[in-house]
Parts: C-alpha cells; structure tokens; sequence
C-alpha cells in the first residue's frame, strides 16, 4: 500500500478524535457553600463512566443556568432557601446572592434569580439533576417545586432533599452516591446505600441523608454514558 | 540444668502470650468472612462476592456483593454489621402496614440479627415512614443503646418496604464500652460552646446528646451531639451540627446547614 494512503489514514483518525471526545455528554458540578472538594470529586467519578465531566466552587447562577441546557447530569451542593416566615424550598444559592429557581410567585430572593420555569425544551436532555442542598425538594408556595419543575421541564431523573441536611453528611453522601452511581448501581440504590454509608460516620445518625426524594426514571444507572430520553 | 528448664518455660508463656494477644486484634480471613454472610443471609448456597475492604473509624470491613445488595462483615469480629436487599425496594409505594404491624416486624428482625438486642437497654430513638419520592418509601427503625443517659455506639437500624414488609437496609454495631460516660461538661455548657460556632445566631431550636462517637480511627470518645436551629438570613438557614468533646470542651465538628 501506498504511503499517502496511510497518512490520510492517520489525518482521518486524528479528525475524528476531538469529535468523539467532544460527544462525551456533559456533567456540570457545583459546590457552593463550603462544600469542597464534592464536585471535584463527583467530576472523577463521572469522568470514570465517560462523561465530560467539569467541577467549580463558588460559580455564578447565572454561569449554572447557561450550562445547564447542555448538561446530561448537573450537581449542586450548597444552600437551599428559606424565608423568614418558615416558607423553604424551591430554590439554591449561587455566589453573589444568586439563585436558580423553580418558580416565583411575586418573591425573589437574593440578588439575581434565574427561573427553571422559563426553560423551553432546552434541559430535555438532562439525565441526571442533583440538588444537594436544604429543602431543595419542598414545595414552596412563593417559588414552587424544584425537583418537579425541573422533571416538567423534560429531565428524566431528578433528585432533591425534603429536610435539613449539613455540611459534612452532604460530603459523606455526596462522596458514596457518585462512587456508588461509577459502580453501576441504580440511582434509587445508590442514593439509599449512600444514606447508610453516612450513618456509620461520626456522628452516628442520618442528619437528613435520608430525606431523599426522587422523581423519574429512578432504577436507571449512569452507564452506559449518555444523555437522557427527550 | 534445671535454670535452663526454668527459662524454656518462661520463654514458651512469652511466646504463647504473645501469638494469643496478636490474635485477638487479628483479621478474620475473607474466606471465613462469606462463610459469616451466607450464615447470615440463611443461604449457604448463596452467591457471595467479596467487593473490597472498608476501613471506618469504628472498624474495618470485608464488603460482599450478594447479588441483590451488599453485606458488611466486620473484620475482627466475624459479625454482619450491615445489609441491604435491592429486591426489596420493589413495589414501596403503597403504604400497607400499619405503623404498629411495621414496627414488630422491625423489632422482629432486630432481636433476630443482633445478638443479645432484648438484653440490653436499647432505646427506640426514631420510628419513621420517610417518602423517597417516585422511588417509594421506607418504614425507618433507630435503635441506641443508652447507659446513664449516655448512647452508647451499639445501634441497630432496620428500614423496610412499606407495603412489602420486606427489610430493605439492616445496621447492627456491637461494641465494648471503652470510656468514661460521666461528662465534665454539662449540656447547658455544652450548648453555650456550639451557639459559640454560629455568631449571631437567634436561636430558635436546639437538641443535646451525650453520645459516645468514634472520632478517631478505633478510639471512642464521650461527645455531646448538638443540633442548632436558629433564624434564616438571607433566606438561608442558619445553625447546624456540632459534636462536642464532652470531657475537655473541644469542638470536634462544626457542620452548618446547606
């Protein structure tokens, strides 16, 4: 065979490359309260099963908002909301008192809010959405619901809390369930089991781990890499 | 001849000591450790697969995979100290048995798995029916032993389907009390140091307990386990955890709410 053939050959091959890197579906993880290294780590994780995985700390709403149209899994670990009047949910901080939530019904918290309510069809290729944070699951009657906005919007599976959860149980099942989701569990599994991982770790006890709410498809896995069913 | 015969002897009851106090603190193999699992799971035919080797701070672990869940079996002592059954989150949704039927069952399993439950002063600490969602729910059973006021590391947690009556997840942790359970710091002191952690905080609900935690690989320590609610500010509430040396007033943890 020719020489040229094999160069072109080798062009060809090295054309193709960026574009098979580039289709690995991307995962967004956010860690905004003290709450390093969870996205780091959750980004290894993903990275692992083949996802185009990235990490920051302390992003900007409106940074999380943009991405999330392309996201396949999207992660977040911080502050959920919660009014003086008791009224919780629906909503996480972002730096700069910026938020991303689910609705409003005339409330805006903080300075600078972004609305899952005013996507069109542009997150119906999220897999996977994550909000670790306080109250992320709770309806609001000021800003709605954020697990079901974002399940109204097209995700396929989205996983929020109901109660109070803190910093360092955050961390510890944050740290299982990615582990656990790169070993092929079932979200549902993965969540539950991360949940007992937590209640070994000192202090004995749940600390709200196991207030966990999923909706959608929840016996689903993270493999093969891949975006969700629009 | 007969100082030779003297110190042989004496080099024998050095040596066995020696093997025998080596062994006590020696792993089990993980042979002997699936042999535990399938006893535990009442099914020696069971396909059990070591997974790996845990280590925590109240012990180490060789970890099965059974096929349908993980069990966890203590490395040093042989005993399962957790299991989790997938099959049984199927069908969760339904609510069929009632709290008091859901209880017994728990109950039931608890003084079946855990070796001397009904002997010692176990504490029902929290009976829940939590909701997961889409993804059903579980009946929740905490259990912790307490001495003089204090809780004591040995738990058991049963969590099961609630419509099933199935176990979903056991824990069962068994330990020799290996400090004092008097605290030198009373829980008024105790609470005064962790609003300490939050400055500024209006407090608007807190709970103490002195607990006896594994802070430190292998070594307990007498803590009071304080959670701290207090007013939101810019709509984020404020407080959260603090463990507490309850001996020496250290704070071990500080872990604000999300």
């Amino acid at each position: 065979m020719k020489p040229w053939i094999y160069m072109l050959a080798a062009l060809l091959l090295l054309a193709a490359l960026p574009a098979a890197v580039s289709a690995a579906p991307p995962a967004h993880n956010y860690d905004c309260s003290d709450t390093t290294p969870t996205a780091y780590d959750a980004r290894v994780d993903q990275a692992a099963i083949y996802y185009s995985s990235s990490s920051s700390t302390n992003a900007h709403a409106s940074t999380a908002y943009s991405q999330f149209r392309s996201d396949a899994v999207f992660f977040f670990n911080g502050h959920g909301l919660y009014y003086d009047d008791s009224h919780k949910g629906g909503g996480i901080k972002f730096s700069s008192e910026s938020w991303i939530l689910a609705d409003t019904d005339g409330h805006y918290p903080g300075n600078y809010q972004y609305y899952i309510s005013d996507y069109g069809t542009d997150i119906r290729d999220v897999l996977l959405a994550v909000y670790l944070a306080c109250h992320s699951s709770h309806y609001n009657p000021y800003n709605g619901d954020l697990v079901q906005q974002t399940m109204n919007k097209g995700a396929d599976i989205c996983l929020g809390f109901d109660g109070e959860v803190e910093v360092e149980n955050g961390k510890c099942w944050s740290g299982s369930f990615w582990d656990r989701l790169r070993n092929g569990e079932t979200v549902a599994s993965a969540a539950s089991n991360a949940k007992d991982d937590c209640y070994l770790h000192w202090p004995f006890g749940y600390h709200g781990v196991d207030t966990y709410e999923i909706s959608g498809s929840y016996t689903s896995c993270l493999t093969p890499a891949r975006y969700g069913v629009y | 001849m007969k100082r030779i015969y003297i110190v042989a002897m004496l080099c024998l009851v050095v040596a066995v000591s020696v093997v025998s106090a080596t062994g006590v603190n020696a792993p089990i193999g993980v042979d002997t450790a699936k042999g535990k699992a399938q006893d535990f799971l009442n099914a020696p035919d069971a396909t059990v697969q070591y997974q790996k080797t845990e280590r925590l701070n109240l012990g180490g672990y060789y970890v099965f995979s059974t096929g349908d869940g993980q069990v966890y079996v203590n490395a040093r002592t042989g005993v399962i100290e957790r299991a989790t059954f997938d099959s049984a989150r199927k069908d969760c949704r339904d609510v069929r048995l009632d709290r008091a039927a859901a209880e017994a069952t728990a109950r039931a399993y608890a003084e079946e798995k855990y070796s001397g439950f009904a002997k010692k002063s176990m504490q029902l600490t929290r009976s829940n029916l939590v909701s997961h969602g889409d993804a059903g729910s579980e009946y929740s059973y905490i259990w912790r032993e307490e001495i003089s006021g204090v809780l004591t590391p040995n738990t058991v947690v049963v969590n099961l389907n609630p419509s099933t009556g199935e176990i979903v997840s056991y824990i069962g942790i068994q330990r020799e009390i290996e400090c004092p359970l008097e605290p030198k710091l009373s829980r008024d002191e105790a609470l005064k140091i962790a609003a300490g952690q939050f400055p500024g905080i209006r407090v608007t609900d807190a709970t103490a307990d002195p607990s006896v935690e594994y802070t430190r690989p292998d070594v307990q320590t007498l803590t009071w386990v304080i959670t701290m609610k207090g007013e939101p500010e810019d709509h984020v509430l404020q407080g959260g955890l603090v463990v507490i040396d309850a001996q020496t007033g250290e704070v071990l943890m500080v872990s604000p709410y999300l």
